[in-house]
């Protein structure tokens, strides 16, 4: 009768024992990689033996000093990847909400990315989704156009971005069920009308065939798709 | 005045008055979110856990090219391959060696790891070119180590010794 809650125990203690046993190791390889880097670099703290490295603790503080107060490396590139860490952080937090949205079909949670980040134009992308899930196609071709004049403006290279954003997320919403908001107009074939329509002006532009012929679901655009 | 002065160099104040660059300033406001998610991709049908990991590349506001940032954080999941003895310089050479970083013109690579308390322990950050060269033998180890940049969070990593 007991046997059960015995089991269930042992197996959660074994598994407890080797995610701890994981994460150990990772840290052991994190330090060992941290130690013969800042070594190689003379700014380790310590020596093989174990020991103060005072030349190296010297340097390490002289490093993490003049970072602290932003003076720069030497290199812009490598002072924008060591800088990148506040950047990414408040992408991962609008990410968040913009996504949230996207999947509730909730406008308010991507206004909110938008206000954290109102340059980031795949959110103008992802208002116009969740727009489009709405069945509210003027709004969201006003946002899509938005997003592709604004990118335009930035240079090609930012255009193809945006359009190519556009497409994987409406490839995502349609393989996540997210058109079942457009029930009024026929589902499925409303959306994929759209999502063919936008492939084509992603053939246009970029040149690139590869959405226009993937259709999601399987099956390849024919004109017969697009919407009349 | 010397807390003051001190105050104002560590919260950047000149930078975000636009007095000196903000190094955040050679990075364009948009992400390549397609990039990262083929980067991602690619990685995973390398036989490489996701879980837990994020890369985000960055594209330069004025020129071509961008940076790949990709955080392991063990405290959303991630761990290493069990059977790689070099886990980072393995990570490094799987990114730069990408399909994804050529097409997407990547040129340098950041790696920041996370514990599991979402502590950073360690940030490290090379050019695709130093990555190539220890990948094709023209660079030892000790260069390669001498071309890599970044930060490493001591304080943190005795306290997870003390653990």
């Amino acid at each position: 009768m007991k046997l059960k809650p015995i089991l269930f125990i042992f197996f959660a203690a074994l598994l407890l024992f080797s995610l701890t046993a994981c994460a150990a190791e990772d840290i052991k390889f994190i330090q060992d990689m941290a130690q013969e880097w800042a070594k190689a670099k003379n700014i380790s703290p310590t020596n093989d033996d174990g020991s103060i490295n005072v030349g190296g603790v010297i340097n390490a503080a002289i490093d993490v000093g003049t970072r602290a107060v932003g003076v720069s490396t030497g290199d812009p590139e490598v002072d924008a990847a060591l800088d990148a860490k506040k950047v990414i952080e408040k992408i991962k937090k609008a990410d968040d909400k913009a996504n949230e949205g996207v999947v509730k079909g909730d406008v308010n949670l991507v206004e909110e990315a938008i206000a954290l980040r109102p340059y980031d134009l795949g959110y103008i992308n992802r208002r116009g989704a969740v727009y489009l899930e709405h069945d509210n196609t003027e709004a969201a071709v006003r946002e899509f156009r938005d997003a592709e004049k604004r990118a335009r403006a930035q240079g090609p290279q930012m255009l193809r971005a945006v359009l190519r954003d556009r497409m994987r997320l409406l490839n995502e919403m349609y393989l996540r069920g997210d058109t079942i908001y457009l029930s009024d107009r026929g589902n499925s074939a409303y959306f994929i009308g759209y999502y063919c329509d936008a492939a084509r002006a992603y053939q246009q532009i970029t040149g690139d065939g590869s959405y226009w012929n993937r259709m999601p679901g399987g099956g390849s655009c024919t004109d017969q798709w697009l919407p009349r | 005045m010397l807390v003051i002065l001190g105050a104002a160099l560590y919260f950047r104040v000149p930078q975000q008055l636009g007095l000196l660059p903000s190094p955040q300033r050679l990075l364009s406001e948009a992400p390549n979110r397609e990039a990262a998610a083929a980067l991602k991709e690619e990685l995973a049908e390398a036989g490489i856990d996701t879980r837990g990991m994020d890369i985000y590349v960055l594209p330069f506001r004025d020129k071509p090219g961008s940076i790949a940032y990709a955080v392991l954080d063990a405290s959303n999941g991630f761990q290493f391959k069990p059977e790689s003895r070099d886990p980072v310089v393995d990570y490094f050479k799987q990114m730069a060696n990408s399909a994804a970083a050529d097409t997407y013109g990547i040129q340098r690579i950041a790696i920041e790891y996370r514990s599991t308390t979402g502590t950073t322990l360690l940030n490290l950050t090379a050019s695709r070119d130093t990555i190539a060269g220890y990948s094709n033998g023209t660079l030892s180890r000790e260069q390669f180590l001498k071309g890599i940049d970044g930060q490493a969070n001591w304080s943190a990593f005795f306290q997870e010794v003390l653990k």
